[in-house]
C-alpha cells in the first residue's frame, strides 16, 4: 500500500513537471530524436555552434523578457541594435576601441531613455512608440553611414573575435554573465520585484507606493543598452556593421521570451524560461541545417513549430489548472 | 492521469514524427538523385576517377534565398550539382553573416566535402573566409565579391560585374539622350552590394554626359509595389513631359513603373532602360517601352558556381574571379539569352 | 464676456484636440503646398487616395481585430500569397472570376485558422502575437513556393480584374468598403459585442456571447480583407511578388494608431483608421515630392507618427480632466 502510494505521489510530481515543462519536454525529445538520427548533432564544435549563435540575440531576448514582465515591448531593439554595429565600427574607426565600447552602450542607452521618457511620461502605447523609433533610428543609422556596410581591421577586435577556449568564445561567456545577473536583479532584489509588481497590475502597483514610471522607464533603458551591447558583440564576430544587421531581432526576443513561458500581458515570467525558448529557435535552426531541410521548407516548418508549441503549451496549462 | 499521459505521449509523437517524415523525404529524395547520379555517373565515369559510392556533398548558404533573383540562382546551382553528380543542400542565411558561420560550422561538423558562399555585404565577410579557409575544404564565393582585405584568400568568386552592369546602364541612357535629358532613377535596397556599385557608376557616367537625375536617392526594396508608388508620384512631381528616361535596377521595378506609366498614358511615351532577365524585361524591350536591359542571368551564375568548384574539388586549376558573362541586350539580342 | 470667450477657446481647443490627426493632416499639407505648387492638386490627391487604398482596406480588417483585443501579424504574407495565387490562375488561364474566388479564399481560410486557434486556446495578445507570426511565415513560405520565388508578370487582358485596379475604382472599393465596416461597427450587434469581447472577454464569456465564434469571425474579415487588398495590389501593379505584402502588417497598425484606436482594445473606429491610413500617405507623398531623400524620410516619418498620437494622449488627459471638474 505504502509503496504505491510513494510511487504514485512521484508519478504525479512528475506529471505536473512535466505539464509545466510541456515545451522543454519537447525540446528534450526532440534533441533526443537528433541524438539519436545525426550523430554530428551532439559534437561539442555543434554544442559550442548552437550556443553561440543563441547568444547575441540571446541577450536581448532577456532585455526583452524583462520588458514583458513590466507589461511592456519594444520593437526598436533591431534598429538600436543595427545602428550599435554601425556607430561602434565606426568609432572604432576613428577613437579607438574603448571610447567606442562606452559610447556605443550610451547611444543605446539614450535611446532607451527616449522610449521610456514618451512611453512612461507621455503615457504612449509602447508598439506605437518603439515602432516609430524603430523607423526613425534606421533611418538615422542609413544617415550615418549613407547605407554602405562598414568594417574594421583594428587588430584587438579581430584578437577579441578570436579569443577561444575549447570551443568556447567570448559571446556565450557574456550571455551566460547576463542570464545570471538577470536572475539575480528579477529574483533577489526589490528591484526585481518591483518590475513584477508595476507588470502584474500597474495601478495596484502604483497604490501599494511603487513609481511605477520609473520602473516602465528603466525597462526601455535595459532594452537599449542590451541591444548596444548585443550589436557590439556582433561586432566581435563578425568586424562589420550595417543598418541592415538584426532586421528580426525584435520579433525573435519577443518570440524566444513567449515561448518561453512569459506572457505578454505581463507580471510574471522569467529569463530562466527564455533561454528554454531560446534553445527551441536555435536547435531547430541548427537541426534543420543538419537534416538536410532547405530554404523555404525551413521557413515552412519553423513557422509550424512556432504555432504547435504555443498551442501545446497553453492547452496543457490549462488541462493543468 | 493515464489519459494526461496519452496526452502528452500523443503530442511528443506527433512532434518526432514529422521530422521523421522530413528526413525521410530527404532521404527518399537521396535515394532518388543517387539513381540519377549512377546513371550520369556511368556517363562521365572516364572523366572522374572518383569510385566513391556516395556522391560527394557540397553546402551553400545563399544570403538572400528568398529573393526573386536567387530563385533561378538557386535552381542553376542545383541543376548544375546534379549534372556533375553531388548533392547538394542551399539554405537560406537571411542577411546575416553570424547566422551563415553557424550554418557553415553545422554543416562541417555533418561532413559536407564542399562549400558555397554567397555573402550578405562586402563588409561583413573576413571571419566567415577566415572560417571557411580553417576548414580546410575546398569552396567558392558567388554572386558577391569580398572584402579586399581578405580576398587574397579566397580560392575563387564566381560574381558579376556590378560596375560593369551600372555602366551598361548608362551608357544605354547615354545613347539614347545624347545631348543630354532629365532621368529619374529607382534603386534596389539601401546598402546592398548591388545597388550602391550601380549607383556608383550610372551618376559617374550621367555626370561626364549631362544627365540629370532628378530625384534623390529612393529605395524601393526591389518591389514591384513600391516602386509603382514612387513612380506615380515622380509623374505628379516632374510632370510627365520633364521625365526622359526611366533608370530601374532590375525587372520587378521596372514591372511596377510600367504599372505607373501605363496608368497615366505613358506606357511607350517615356522609355526605361533597366538590368536583369526578367520576363517583363523581354516583353517590355520587344513591345518598345524599355530600351534594352544589361544581362545578369542567375541561372548561369549558379551553375558557374558550381562548375568551378568542382574543379576544385578536382584539384584542377580555377580562375580567381570567374565573371559571370553580361553586357549589354537590345531587341536584336533578345532570342540569344534566357529570361525567367 | 469674458465667459462666452472663455467658453470659446475652450471649443476652440477641444476641436483642436479631438481632431489633433486631422490638424497635423492639414498642417502638412498647406507646408507643402506652399513649397511644392505640383502637390495640391486633384490628380495628386486622386492619386495619393488610391495608394492609400490597399493599406487602408488591410487596416479596416485589422481595427476589427485591434477592437477585439489582439492583433494579426499575418495579413502581409496573405496580401502575397492571394496576389501570386490570383495572378497565376490567371496566367494559367482559369478565369478572373476564380482568381478572385482563390484570391479571396486564401484570405478568409488563413484568418479562420488563425481565429479558430486563438480563440480556442483563450489566446491573449501574446498567443495572438505568436500564432499570427507563425501563420506570417507558414504564408510566407507558401507564396514562395506557388510562384517559385520569382516576380510573375500577369497576363491580364482588359476587363474586370485590371478595372479593379483602375482610375479611381480603387478609391471607391475602399470607401465602401471603410462605410460597411463602420456600419457593422457602430450600427450592429456583432460591433457591439466586438467592442465588449475587447474590453474585457471574461465577463463577455459569462454574458453568454459566443465568444469563439465571433473572435474567429474578426479575424477571417481581417484575413479576407487582406487577400483583397492582394488583388488591388496585383491588380495596380499588373505582376506578383511573393514578399510583395512584406511589412503591411506594420503599417496597418500604423495606421489604426495613427488614427487613434487603442491597442488595449474594446474601442475605436473605422473612420479614425481611414484618418490615420491617409495622414500616413499624405506624409509619404507629400515627402516624395518635396524630393526627401530615403534616410531623413524615415526620421520624419516615425516623429509624425509620434506627434500625432502625442496629440491624441493629450486630448484624452483634457477630457478626464474636464470630466473630473465637471463632476466637482
Amino acid at each position: 500500500m505504502k509503496s504505491y502510494s510513494i510511487t504514485n505521489d512521484i508519478n504525479n510530481k512528475l506529471v505536473i513537471f512535466l505539464k509545466k515543462r510541456a515545451v522543454t519536454v519537447l525540446l528534450l525529445a526532440f534533441i533526443v530524436f537528433m541524438v539519436i538520427s545525426k550523430p554530428s548533432f551532439y559534437s561539442w564544435g555543434n554544442i559550442t555552434n548552437i550556443l553561440t549563435e543563441m547568444s547575441v540575440y540571446g541577450i536581448v531576448a532577456f532585455a526583452m523578457t524583462v520588458a514583458i514582465i513590466g507589461g511592456e515591448f519594444d520593437l526598436s531593439a533591431s534598429s538600436i541594435f543595427g545602428w550599435a554595429t554601425v556607430f561602434f565600427i565606426s568609432i572604432t574607426n576613428t577613437l579607438g576601441l574603448i571610447p567606442a565600447f562606452f559610447l556605443t552602450l550610451i547611444s543605446g542607452i539614450l535611446m532607451g531613455m527616449v522610449n521610456g521618457f514618451l512611453v512612461s511620461k507621455v503615457k504612449l502605447n509602447a508598439f506605437v512608440v518603439t515602432l516609430a523609433t524603430m523607423t526613425i533610428i534606421k533611418g538615422l543609422t542609413f544617415f550615418y553611414t549613407g547605407g554602405s556596410p562598414i568594417n574594421t581591421s583594428n587588430e584587438t577586435l579581430i584578437a577579441i573575435g578570436a579569443f577561444n577556449v575549447a570551443g568556447i568564445t567570448l559571446t556565450p561567456i557574456i550571455f551566460v554573465i547576463a542570464l545570471i545577473v538577470f536572475i539575480l536583479i528579477l529574483a533577489k532584489t526589490r528591484f526585481g520585484r518591483n518590475i513584477y509588481a508595476t507588470g502584474g497590475n500597474y495601478h495596484v502597483a502604483k497604490l501599494t507606493g511603487i513609481n511605477v514610471d520609473y520602473y516602465k522607464f528603466i525597462i526601455f533603458v535595459i532594452v537599449g543598452f542590451c541591444s548596444a551591447l548585443a550589436g557590439i558583440l556582433l561586432c566581435v564576430r563578425v568586424q562589420a556593421g550595417s543598418a541592415l544587421y538584426g532586421k528580426d531581432l525584435a520579433l525573435y526576443a519577443v518570440t524566444a521570451t513567449v515561448i518561453g513561458g512569459t506572457s505578454l500581458s505581463g507580471g510574471n515570467g522569467g529569463v530562466a524560461k527564455t533561454v528554454i525558448g531560446l534553445l527551441v529557435m536555435s536547435v531547430l535552426f541548427n537541426a534543420l541545417t543538419l537534416l538536410g531541410v532547405e530554404g523555404y521548407f525551413q521557413q515552412l516548418i519553423r513557422g509550424i513549430v512556432l504555432i504547435a508549441v504555443i498551442i501545446i503549451d497553453t492547452v496543457i496549462k490549462k488541462k493543468n489548472k | 492521469m493515464k489519459k494526461k499521459w496519452l496526452v502528452i505521449m500523443v503530442v511528443a509523437l506527433f512532434i518526432v514524427s514529422l521530422f521523421v517524415g522530413c528526413t525521410e523525404n530527404e532521404t527518399s529524395s537521396d535515394s532518388k538523385e543517387k539513381t540519377e547520379n549512377v546513371a550520369t555517373e556511368e556517363k562521365a565515369e572516364e572523366k572522374t576517377d572518383e569510385k566513391a559510392d556516395e556522391p560527394l556533398r557540397i553546402f551553400m548558404s545563399n544570403a538572400y534565398y528568398t529573393a526573386p533573383y536567387c530563385a533561378p540562382l538557386n535552381e542553376g546551382v542545383n541543376i548544375e550539382a546534379e549534372r556533375l553528380g553531388y548533392e547538394i543542400q542551399i539554405v537560406d542565411g537571411e542577411g546575416s553573416a553570424d547566422k551563415q558561420l553557424a550554418q557553415f560550422k553545422a554543416a562541417v561538423a555533418e561532413g559536407y566535402d564542399a562549400l558555397i558562399y554567397f555573402p550578405a555585404d562586402e563588409a561583413s565577410t573576413p571571419p566567415v573566409v577566415d572560417y571557411l579557409v580553417s576548414t580546410g575544404l575546398p569552396w567558392v564565393v558567388l554572386n558577391t565579391t569580398v572584402d579586399p582585405a581578405v580576398e587574397e584568400l579566397v580560392p575563387s568568386t564566381i560574381a558579376s560585374d556590378f560596375r560593369d552592369i551600372g555602366s551598361n546602364i548608362a551608357q544605354m541612357a547615354v545613347d539614347y539622350l545624347p545631348d543630354g535629358g532629365n532621368v529619374v532613377y529607382i534603386e534596389g535596397a539601401a546598402g546592398s552590394s548591388y545597388t550602391m556599385q550601380l549607383t556608383e557608376s550610372i551618376y559617374s557616367t550621367f555626370e561626364e554626359n549631362n544627365i540629370t537625375i532628378l530625384n534623390d536617392h529612393q529605395y524601393s526594396d526591389w518591389d514591384p509595389g513600391k516602386s509603382m508608388v514612387m513612380m506615380e508620384d515622380f509623374i505628379t512631381k516632374y510632370g510627365a513631359e520633364n521625365i526622359d528616361l526611366v533608370v530601374c535596377q532590375d525587372g520587378g521595378m521596372w514591372q511596377g513603373a510600367l504599372a505607373a506609366l501605363d496608368a497615366a498614358g505613358l506606357k511607350g511615351k517615356v522609355l526605361g532602360v533597366a538590368a536583369g532577365n526578367d520576363l517583363i524585361i523581354k516583353e517590355s524591350i520587344i513591345d518598345g517601352s524599355l530600351l534594352g536591359t544589361s544581362i545578369q542571368d542567375p541561372f548561369v551564375e549558379g551553375g558557374l558556381g558550381v562548375s568551378t568548384l568542382d574543379k576544385l574539388i578536382k584539384g584542377e586549376e580555377a580562375p580567381k574571379w570567374a565573371v559571370v558573362p553580361g553586357g549589354l541586350c537590345l531587341i536584336d539580342d533578345i532570342e540569344k539569352h534566357k529570361w525567367f | 464676456m469674458l465667459k462666452i470667450q472663455d467658453i470659446k477657446g475652450k471649443y476652440i481647443a477641444n476641436v483642436l484636440r479631438s481632431y489633433g490627426v486631422l490638424i497635423a493632416l492639414i498642417i502638412i499639407i498647406i507646408i507643402t503646398s506652399i513649397i511644392e505648387t505640383n502637390f495640391f492638386t486633384i490628380g495628386n490627391f486622386i492619386n495619393i487616395i488610391r495608394q492609400v487604398s490597399i493599406i487602408g482596406i488591410v487596416a479596416c480588417g485589422m481595427t476589427f481585430v485591434i477592437i477585439s483585443g489582439a492583433f494579426d501579424l499575418s495579413v502581409g504574407s496573405i496580401v502575397s500569397l492571394s496576389g501570386v495565387v490570383a495572378i497565376s490562375t490567371i496566367n494559367n488561364g482559369g478565369g478572373e472570376a476564380l482568381a478572385i474566388i482563390y484570391a479571396l479564399l486564401i484570405g478568409v481560410s488563413v484568418g479562420f485558422v488563425n481565429g479558430i486557434l486563438i480563440s480556442l486556446i483563450n489566446g491573449k495578445m501574446g498567443e495572438a502575437f505568436i500564432i499570427t507570426y507563425g501563420t506570417q511565415t507558414v504564408v510566407a513560405a507558401l507564396a514562395l513556393f506557388a510562384s517559385g520565388g520569382l516576380f510573375v508578370a500577369g497576363r491580364i487582358k482588359p476587363g474586370i480584374y485590371k478595372s479593379i485596379g483602375k482610375g479611381i475604382v480603387p478609391i471607391v472599393i475602399f470607401i465602401v468598403i471603410a462605410i460597411g465596416m463602420q456600419f457593422i461597427l457602430t450600427k450592429t450587434k456583432f460591433g457591439r459585442q466586438m467592442c465588449f469581447i475587447g474590453g474585457n472577454i471574461e465577463a463577455a464569456k459569462m454574458s453568454g456571447i459566443r465568444v469563439v465564434a465571433n473572435r474567429t469571425a474578426y479575424f477571417m474579415i481581417s484575413g479576407l480583407l487582406a487577400g483583397f487588398a492582394g488583388i488591388v495590389l496585383t491588380s495596380r501593379v499588373i505582376s506578383s511578388n511573393p514578399a510583395g505584402g512584406m511589412g503591411f502588417e506594420l503599417d496597418a497598425i500604423a495606421a489604426v494608431v495613427v488614427g487613434g484606436t487603442s491597442l488595449l482594445g474594446g474601442n475605436g473606429s473605422i473612420v479614425k483608421t481611414v484618418l490615420g491610413a491617409i495622414i500616413l500617405g499624405v506624409m509619404r507623398n507629400a515627402l516624395n515630392v518635396l524630393n526627401i531623400t530615403a534616410y531623413p524620410q524615415m526620421m520624419v516619418t516615425g516623429v509624425i507618427i509620434i506627434l500625432s498620437v502625442s496629440l491624441d494622449i493629450l486630448n484624452r488627459k483634457a477630457k478626464e480632466k474636464e470630466l473630473a471638474n465637471e463632476k466637482l
